[in-house]
């Protein structure tokens, strides 16, 4: 079946942490999207969704932290940019569920729309900054995240 | 002319027009000399840091027109996170008839075609996000 998003070179941000991070989203993704097209239901669809929300609200805070730490210039916009994106899931969320309707492709290819604009435009903006501020783009340990959404 | 002939065009006008170190210097200059409302809007705005993001929504806008997947309901979700800016509605027509004109002073081939061209595609874009900014959810998150 073919997958939503494949991840490729263009989607790295040049650390790899983050990277790692990154290819759990888009793992995410794919998972709601073959989901929805097998038709395992919107309560099977509905509980990939919400762990999708939860590994990108920690993904996010990560982020977030690192910006902090690193004191970087444009932390508050970009953390906007995040709330923005929670805001509108959690709301597309509350949509599916309280007027019973189905998740289809619709959220999907907005959450894929976003995430590629977000990682590309956005992302790339603060790992230059980190890198130039002396953050090591390559790490010795397998990120934790990883195992235990996988 | 065919849609993808059409923003085959588009992506060369922007090429050319972009190709121009000062075209977004010029295009926020000229949308601010509108009026102090407008220039207003981008008090305290980190420009560099809006350049980027027009180049950016620019580049969704030709995706809303070819109807990729997600395009249509990014731009309204554009148009959704410029409601803090408290805008009025009219001032996406400014701003793509500001577009319009540094695309014409900057692209040394611009013609009517062109012109129409531009006009299509940001005119679709602003339509979606004057569609995000103006819908009021009767949802509400639940946290």
């Amino acid at each position: 079946m073919s997958e939503l998003i494949a991840w490729d070179d263009s989607l790295s941000v040049g650390i790899d942490e983050i990277d790692e991070q990154h290819k759990v989203l888009v793992r995410l993704l794919n998972d709601l999207n073959q989901a929805i097209k097998e038709h395992h239901g919107n309560e099977a669809c509905l509980a990939i969704l919400d762990r999708l929300v939860d590994y990108t609200r920690i993904h996010f805070a990560v982020e977030e932290a690192l910006m902090r730490i690193f004191e970087y210039p444009d932390y508050e916009n970009h953390k906007a940019e995040h709330e923005e994106l929670v805001e509108e899931v959690l709301a597309m969320r509350h949509e599916i569920t309280h007027e019973e309707r189905r998740i289809s492709f619709k959220l999907l290819h907005f959450l894929k729309m976003w995430l590629t604009q977000h990682i590309m435009d956005s992302d790339k903006e603060y790992s230059e900054y980190f890198l130039a501020q002396g953050m090591k783009s390559k790490s010795g340990k397998r990120a934790w995240f990883s195992r235990i959404w996988s | 002319m065919t849609r993808t002939e059409r923003l085959a065009e588009f992506h060369r006008s922007l090429e050319r027009a972009t190709a121009e170190p000062e075209f977004l210097d010029r295009f926020y200059k000229s949308f601010m000399a509108i009026s102090p409302k407008i220039q207003r809007v981008f008090q305290g705005t980190d420009m560099a840091r809006l350049k980027r993001k027009l180049k950016s929504s620019l580049h969704v806008m030709t995706l809303a027109v070819d109807d990729a997947p997600g395009a249509d309901d990014y731009m309204r979700f554009l148009g959704k996170t410029h409601r803090r800016l408290n805008l009025d509605p009219a001032h996406f027509d400014l701003w793509k008839g500001s577009l319009l004109k540094t695309a014409a002073e900057c692209d040394p081939e611009f013609d009517d075609r062109t012109q129409a061209i531009w006009a299509e595609v940001i005119g679709n874009g602003i339509e979606l996000m004057r569609s995000g900014m103006a819908s009021r959810d009767s949802r509400t998150s639940p946290e």
